[in-house]
């Protein structure tokens, strides 16, 4: 038995969570936010195009970092949640490789990225898939998937660097194709930093 | 049993001077119902092939028997036969078109290993005979010249070269879509490199001028994108769709198209049935399973472990089924490297 994507999309996608007056959403023993993502996405966009050329570089480091820090605490969160011991960790057989799985599985439900694994080496590397994912629809004519990037690199922080919270930027996702940047899918390779 | 004391009403013969499976092909072909007894002066065994209406019906041999059987017996290239007519066995073995079957035991001899028929035969002819036209005869002089440099061929092949390196070289990396992800990582990568037989994107070289050199993929040289891998499985006639897909159901790479399934559901499905029988096999103890074939009324799905991942090919019907293994098998092999 491994975790198995259409039962924990099933489970989850049943669950009824509901944002409160401050637009937050308590669940997953986090609190998501109520924004559109267009909103992000323009967020990301804006900072990029605004930013000078000197301070690009310092611009997509510091999207990127963003990223994996909230990927860490709120993937940290997500897995040790109620709901995905409930839902996903009784599929777990195969350990932390199950437990992302499980992760992506909890993405796709989500409607974040419609996401998997595609290629894993414990504690090595990870390759990542997505075929629909928020951030390709973000216009800066390259590879702009900061969130899925970098939290694919906070999740296998999780999985197999140091524990919590001493993991952060153990490993590092480098963001490989990008539907947004003319590709097929989107694809991240997650490595040793 | 002395062919000059055989009846009038019996088709005998050497069987050096054609081959097993034209002769039961031809026997196939004329309707007949009787028995074929091969006998092999090279190994003094005996098999036993049973027609009827043309339809093959059991084969024996030895211990073996069915396609097995027929394996065994499609290799034999010395000795006689003889055919008597109206004899029939009660005992039913095979049950599949002739042809499929010559193509399941030929297949079955080419995975255990053993000289193969398809070293014999033309892949066209192999195809061809699907079409229910017979096999051409082979030249006896051409087939054993083609063994041979087959066997060449096989010694001269790159990657066993490459697979036959020392140790510490390690085996080599995969130009697939990891690889290539790899590569597209920039250089700052390639500036932490080191020279340590644990990296296995390295490898050693030395250039015409006996300089020593490191390069990177040495695989370029012999692996291929899991894309073209897939591609040449639908090139397999009766292949209409090739899916990957990850053990948890996620569907990885998808080639062709069959409106017969949606492949999403496929990947969750395939996923679903998969845990089920490797849970069966952990309980029965008969190690991890190898293949699984559904044949359904207006489908056949044929799965397979490729490394971390399942690999489907769904085909319109099981008519190519043996073909579709024989052919499929390498590329199978190709992709377990990958996933």
């Amino acid at each position: 038995m491994t975790v198995m994507r259409d039962k924990v999309v099933k489970a989850l996608v049943e669950l009824n969570i509901r944002g409160d007056e401050n637009g937050l959403m308590p669940g997953y023993n986090v609190l998501v936010n109520f924004l559109p993502t267009t909103f992000w996405n323009l967020f990301t966009e804006r900072l990029i195009n605004a930013a000078p050329a000197d301070k690009k570089e310092e611009v997509l480091t510091g999207l990127y970092k963003a990223a994996q820090e909230c990927g860490y605490h709120t993937g940290y969160g997500i897995i040790n949640s109620d709901e995905f011991k409930s839902v996903v960790m009784p599929m777990v057989t195969e350990g932390a490789k199950d437990v992302l799985r499980g992760a992506y599985a909890v993405f796709t439900a989500w409607g974040w990225a419609k996401s998997g694994i595609v290629q894993i080496k414990e504690g090595e590397r990870m390759v990542v898939r997505a075929t629909d994912y928020y951030e390709q629809h973000i216009k800066t004519g390259g590879k702009s998937s900061f969130m899925f990037s970098a939290v694919s690199g906070a999740f296998f922080d999780l999985a197999y660097g140091p524990e919590y919270p001493n993991g952060l930027g153990t490993f590092i996702g480098d963001q490989t194709k990008g539907i947004e940047a003319g590709d097929e899918f989107g694809e991240v390779l997650v490595r040793k930093k | 049993m002395p062919l000059d004391s055989l009846k009038e009403d019996v088709f005998a013969g050497s069987i050096s001077l054609t081959n097993v499976s034209d002769l039961i092909q031809f026997i196939g072909m004329s309707g007949k119902t009787g028995e074929l007894v091969l006998i092999n002066e090279k190994s003094d065994e005996e098999g036993k092939l049973y027609f009827t209406e043309g339809k093959l019906f059991c084969v024996l041999t030895g211990i073996f028997a069915g396609i097995e059987a027929l394996s065994k017996i499609l290799l034999w290239n010395h000795g006689k036969f003889f055919f008597t007519r109206d004899i029939s066995s009660i005992v039913r073995n095979i049950d599949m078109p002739l042809n499929h079957a010559i193509m399941e035991a030929a297949r079955l001899s080419d995975e255990s290993g053993q000289a193969s028929l398809f070293d014999d035969l033309d892949e066209d002819d192999l195809f061809s005979s699907f079409d229910d036209e017979p096999v051409k005869q082979k030249d006896l002089t051409k087939k054993s010249i083609t063994a041979e440099l087959k066997v060449i061929d096989e010694n001269l092949d790159f990657k066993e070269t490459v697979r036959s390196l020392p140790a510490g070289f390690g085996l080599p990396p995969l130009k697939n879509s990891w690889t290539a992800s790899m590569k597209s990582v920039p250089a700052k990568e390639n500036s932490e490199k080191k020279v340590s037989s644990s990296n296995l994107n390295e490898i050693q070289t030395i250039n015409s001028n006996g300089e020593s050199s490191l390069i990177n993929e040495r695989s370029e040289l012999e692996m291929r994108e899991s894309t073209e891998i897939l591609s040449d499985l639908l090139k397999v006639p009766g292949v209409d769709a090739v899916v990957v897909a990850g053990r948890d159901g996620f569907i990885i790479e998808t080639a062709g198209s069959s409106n017969r399934i949606n492949v999403d559901d496929l990947g969750a499905a395939m996923a679903n049935t998969i845990n089920g029988i490797e849970e069966m096999g952990k309980e029965l103890n008969v190690n991890k399973y190898q293949d699984l074939f559904i044949e359904y009324g207006r489908a056949v799905i044929m799965c397979k472990p490729v490394g971390d991942a399942i690999a489907a090919i769904i085909s319109p019907d099981a008519s190519k089924l043996g073909i579709i293994r024989h052919k499929a098998s390498k590329l199978f092999d190709e992709l377990k490297e990958i996933f």
